[in-house]
């Protein structure tokens, strides 16, 4: 007993030197202070203030139905009878809509993105490749203005839908999908890729003598794939699933562009958005809090998939080969007339964001004339090219940010047996679920508290260092998690080498695990870059509290927000899509193409 | 743990190269976190020497240039606009301005910026915003000639709407910059697809025929922006308010929410109609003004007296650092900065109607038409103090019983119009049930727990305390939209629906 207790007191002192602590102690100080303060504070201000308040408003929260799901209206419309099929959805209340919408859209997601990811974790065809990165498409973050395209996509009287349907086809048939249904059509386009990929890197992971075990015991067909594939798929279904729910629950972007209020995510930015009028109503921290919970339930039930520990075991794979296997004619025919044109309509909204930038007009069904101006206006409004200069500088400091704390955070993970070093790997995975409007509302209540009339003060001196801070911690689980696969790779004993030979902590980790591990570092630190260029919700809301002109302090998304009610402003917010599409692009390719690094680049 | 993956054999250039980018995306990094911390620290520093009494202009200026902060409530493309063509102009080199720095803030921040010195001239944003600073102090009068000069240029009444503050000591403390009127804008198009009439009245809106693309088309035709988010609407609805009087004024304003999507920025409605998604939407002039230009079947529409003119002020504000350069740019903004008006995604009328006169003006006849026309409306009186007296309250309890519970409103009225339509209740019947519907409120005061009615002397009366109380104005809009709520839900169960 006395000597293992000893030796357990030598091998803590092994791990207690200072470059170890500091390394612990500093991603500790900084998510706490930072991530967990603001969090607790706005559980503190809502526990100011009854919650039954919001249970009780039928406005939040209300077992009854209201509206019908489905309008079906037979009329004329311009000089011609015509039905109307016009899909909106019902509403509970802003906590249940929002609960509802999550799960239909993660339902949704989840039968798209398994469908799509058997296709093609399973079948050789031609064109694959093509199709492959077509599915991924609807991933290239542009925010709100592909939400723009979607409602575009399916207004019932000038909608690209309805007039395929009326006035190409001839028929008297005109459908739109609107409000709360219009929210969940749009979310479900957006995200069911996450689903896909998670799922498709769990079936080509899968054993093949599993599936020919159950083949020659006589499975086949769809008892084959739910008896044995799908069940063998469960961790990156539930991972991808999960995340899905997560993103919907927090997504504000939908809803502002379908001017659909009834969400808790819309609820909280429009209250925060009348926050700079005076002070920001207890309601928000509440409605935030709810949000919180909600997503945190659902990180625990997917924390053994998401953690860096568990994630290095989930991800190893690849040894063998897969099973694929030729189409037949049907099969083929399925292929290029069901799945590629399906395809193609989820990944219209980003089609359309760049006909959008390089469209003079765009006012009817189809867009007008051909123009460089609206990518020019990037250059040439200051607004705007002063917002990418913000975006830049913001994402650049939190790059610097993350470097360290991901190098430090992963080191002590892989390498400490200390106590304690779960609850920091809780600490660094946890930001994917924490939704960034609880974080910007946090931040708020934080700084205008504690540092009220200071520089921190984000009223006073603008909301720059906030974002930064935002983004270093939001995005942190990029970069921490290709570290922590990087160190997985390397053997221990090259840094015990290093350490039996006289080199310290400090140095060891300097001149022989950083640069053994620097691709995946430099492929974890692009990623969290690029997602930091097109970070949404703190963005929109903590963003603006420096006002606009030309001296602001507002990042990109921001600044496509507030353009996007403007005349002739969606085709320079399209054009900002167009960049970040662009950036999005250069980073996945040096990622996959040029560093070789193998990991789902988006997600969990 | 397994066998060594590939990563040994990584080349040692990769590693090389991967290392320089580490290093440089670390530098850069910190490069720009420094550049953030200037960003945050640059305002004291650079204006130290300058003594407040002191005219800015003067030799200490001279060397390195003047630089202007201007707050404003104006879309930014206004402001980028007139920074352009003010930088480039003959007041600007005479006052050495090298620069303005304009900032788009909400009003509830402006007394904050401008008591901690961060601004020297506010810019639009309304007269009652300005009235406000007025009383509280912030606003400084016009002193420098050429401001004098400028604002003497600007007629004192357009349409027996003051468009100067003169304080008590006979000193300007406010001059309109710009013109509008409230009514709405409609798409003719979208119009003819609904088939309905054009409105011509606030009462045209609230009517069931324009309701009735909610029962046939499943779609509101009318467009309309949420009070506590656009002073332009509040201004809309207090302009109904005093038009028609309290009872009908609220009358009409249920209806109108009723047949109505709300957006949350007047902006919103704007594009709305432009885009055809709503077939009338209520807007500023120089909104409908741009809808025309973007979209030819749209057009403008002033209420025959039922609108007034409204005269959009610039100021000196107190605490300026460079008065005088301040009020450079106020003189430039009364005489030739009036031509940022003329910008064809602008469209503003100007206060200064000489304008018209210079060769850019003569191009926009179709504003100068507007103008004539705005000069020659038929404006109802407007008691600006009176409105005043309830703003606040009037925006919270629009935006309780009209505007969160909309579709409960919503549904009430559907259900009334489709028995109106279908013949099921005579008009005396539904007239019956839309004073039911819109009769204001009844609800529990939670100060004193008495049942009250919703008056205008009870908004008044409680003006004072909503605003600086805040648990007694979420309390009270919480009794609001409980009692809408139980109000639209007994109409329904009356209709059978």
């Amino acid at each position: 007993m006395g000597g293992s207790a000893a030796s357990k007191l030598r091998k803590l002192s092994f791990y207690l030197d200072p470059v170890l602590i500091a390394q612990l102690l500093l991603p500790t100080t900084i998510l706490f202070l930072f991530l967990v303060a603001p969090l607790l504070l706005v559980a503190y201000v809502a526990g100011q203030y009854s919650i039954f308040d919001v249970l009780s408003d039928p406005t939040y929260f209300s077992l009854r139905p209201r509206g019908q799901p489905v309008l079906i209206l037979r009329t004329s419309f311009r000089g011609r009878e015509v039905t109307i099929i016009k899909v909106v959805g019902v509403s509970f209340g802003a906590v249940i809509n929002s609960l509802i919408n999550a799960v239909i859209v993660t339902a949704g997601a989840t039968v798209l993105g398994v469908a799509v990811a058997f296709v093609f974790a399973r079948y050789e065809f031609p064109g694959k490749t093509a199709l492959r990165i077509l599915a991924t498409m609807p991933l290239l973050l542009t925010p709100f203005i592909n939400v723009f395209v979607i409602r575009k996509l399916f207004d019932w009287r000038d909608g690209i839908i309805s007039w395929f349907v009326c006035d190409v086809l001839g028929l008297p048939l005109r459908l739109g999908v609107d409000s709360i249904a219009g929210v969940a059509v749009a979310q479900i386009m957006t995200f069911f890729p996450l689903v896909y990929l998670n799922v498709y890197s769990s079936m080509v992971n899968i054993d093949p003598s599993l599936e020919e075990q159950a083949e020659n015991l006589g499975a086949k067909g769809f008892r084959l794939f739910r008896t044995v594939t799908l069940p063998l798929s469960l961790p990156g279904l539930a991972a991808g699933s999960a995340l899905v729910f997560i993103f919907s629950l927090e997504d504000v972007a939908a809803p502002i562009v379908f001017n659909e209020k009834r969400f808790i995510s819309y609820q909280v930015f429009s209250k925060f958005i009348e926050a700079t009028t005076g002070q920001l109503s207890p309601v928000a921290a509440i409605l935030a809090l709810i949000l919180l919970l909600l997503a945190l339930t659902i990180f625990a039930s997917i924390r053994r998939y998401v953690m860096l520990r568990q994630y290095a075991m989930l991800s190893r794979g690849g040894r063998w080969k897969p099973r694929m296997r030729k189409l037949s004619a049907k099969g083929l025919l399925v292929i290029y007339l069901v799945l590629a044109p399906l395809l193609v309509f989820l990944a219209f909204p980003q089609l359309g964001v760049i006909i959008y930038a390089f469209s003079e007009r765009w006012t009817g069904p189809l867009p007008q004339g051909f123009t460089l101006k609206n990518l020019w206006s990037i250059v040439e409004d200051p607004l705007v090219s002063r917002a990418v200069i913000n975006s830049l500088t913001y994402s650049l400091s939190a790059l610097a940010l993350i470097i360290l704390l991901g190098i430090s955070a992963s080191y002590v993970i892989a390498r400490a047996r200390v106590p304690g070093v779960d609850l920091l790997d809780l600490l660094v995975t946890s930001p994917v679920a924490i939704p960034g409007l609880v974080i910007a509302v946090g931040y708020f209540y934080f700084f205008t508290t504690f540092f009220r009339g200071t520089p921190l003060d984000p009223i006073v001196s603008g909301p720059s260092l906030l974002l930064v801070l935002a983004y270093s911690v939001r995005r942190l689980p990029f970069t921490a998690r290709a570290v922590f696969a990087g160190l997985q790779q390397v053997h221990i004993a090259l840094e015990e080498a290093s350490l039996n030979l006289g080199a310290g902590r400090l140095r060891t980790l300097v001149n022989i695990v950083i640069p053994l591990i620097s691709l995946n570092l430099l492929s974890g630190a692009l990623v969290s870059f690029v997602y930091c260029m097109s970070e949404t919700s703190t963005s929109i809301t903590l963003g603006g509290l420096g006002g606009v002109g030309e001296s602001h302090q507002a990042p990109i998304t921001f600044i496509m927000l507030d353009y996007l009610n403007r005349v002739g402003g969606p085709h320079i917010v399209a054009s900002l899509g167009v960049l970040l599409i662009s950036l999005q692009l250069l980073v996945i390719t040096l990622v996959n193409v040029v560093f070789k690094q193998r990991y789902a680049y988006v997600g969990v | 743990m397994g066998a060594p993956p590939s990563n040994y054999t990584m080349r040692p250039v990769n590693r090389a190269i991967s290392s320089v980018v580490l290093l440089l995306i670390i530098v850069i990094g910190v490069i720009a976190g420094v550049s953030i911390y200037m960003l945050i620290s640059q305002k004291p520093p650079t204006q130290q020497p300058s003594k407040p009494s002191q005219p800015s202009a003067g030799e200490g200026g001279a060397a390195k240039g003047v630089v202007i902060s201007i707050i404003s409530r104006h879309p930014t493309d206004i402001l980028v606009k007139a920074r352009e063509m003010f930088l480039k102009s003959e007041l600007a080199r005479k006052y050495n301005i090298t620069d303005i720095k304009t900032i788009v803030i909400p009003p509830g921040l402006w007394e904050r910026y401008i008591t901690s010195g961060q601004a020297d001239v506010a810019w639009g944003g309304g007269p009652t915003l300005f009235d406000f600073l007025y009383t509280r102090g912030l606003l400084a009068p016009l002193t420098l000639p050429e401001a004098l000069e400028a604002a003497a240029q600007v007629p004192d009444e357009i349409a027996g709407v003051p468009m100067k503050r003169v304080g008590e000591d006979g000193k300007i403390y406010w001059v309109a910059a710009a013109i509008s009127s409230f009514g709405f804008t409609v798409n003719h198009e979208r119009l003819r697809d609904y088939n309905l009439t054009v409105p011509h009245s606030w009462r045209d809106l609230a009517s069931p025929e324009l309701g009735r693309p909610l029962i046939v088309y499943g779609e509101a035709a009318l467009g309309i922006a949420d009070p506590t988010q656009s002073t332009s609407n509040t201004r809309m609805y207090e302009i109904i308010l005093q038009r028609y009087g309290w009872r009908d004024g609220w009358k009409i304003l249920t209806l109108m929410a009723a047949n109505a999507v709300v957006y949350s920025a007047s902006g919103d409605v704007r594009d709305a109609v432009i885009r055809g998604d709503i077939a009338v939407g209520i807007t500023i002039d120089f909104y409908g003004y741009t809808a025309m230009m973007v979209n030819p079947s749209c057009e403008y529409i002033i209420p025959k007296g039922e609108s007034i003119v409204n005269g959009d002020p610039i100021a000196l504000v107190n605490g300026s650092k460079h008065p005088e350069a301040a009020q450079a740019f106020i003189a430039w903004v009364l005489t030739e900065g009036q031509k940022v008006w003329l910008d064809p995604e602008i469209n503003r009328l100007p206060a200064n109607p000489s304008v018209f006169d210079t060769p850019e003006g003569r191009n926009r006849s179709d504003l100068r038409k507007a103008y004539e026309l705005t000069l020659k409306t038929r404006a109802m009186k407007f008691n600006d103090t009176l409105a005043l007296l309830y703003e606040q309250v009037m925006q919270w309890y629009f935006r309780a019983t009209l505007v969160e519970v909309n579709d409960y409103l919503k549904t009430a009225w559907k259900a009334l119009l489709a028995k109106y339509f279908s013949g099921a209740i005579s008009s005396e019947e539904f007239n019956k049930y839309v004073e039911e519907l819109t009769a204001p409120l009844n609800f529990t005061d939670p100060s004193t727990g008495e049942e009250v009615t919703f008056t205008e002397d009870y908004a008044i009366s409680i003006c004072q305390k909503f605003v600086s109380d805040a648990s007694f104005r979420d309390a009270l809009i919480t009794a609001w939209k409980k009692a809408a709520i139980g109000k639209y839900e007994r109409m329904l169960e009356e209709l059978g629906g």
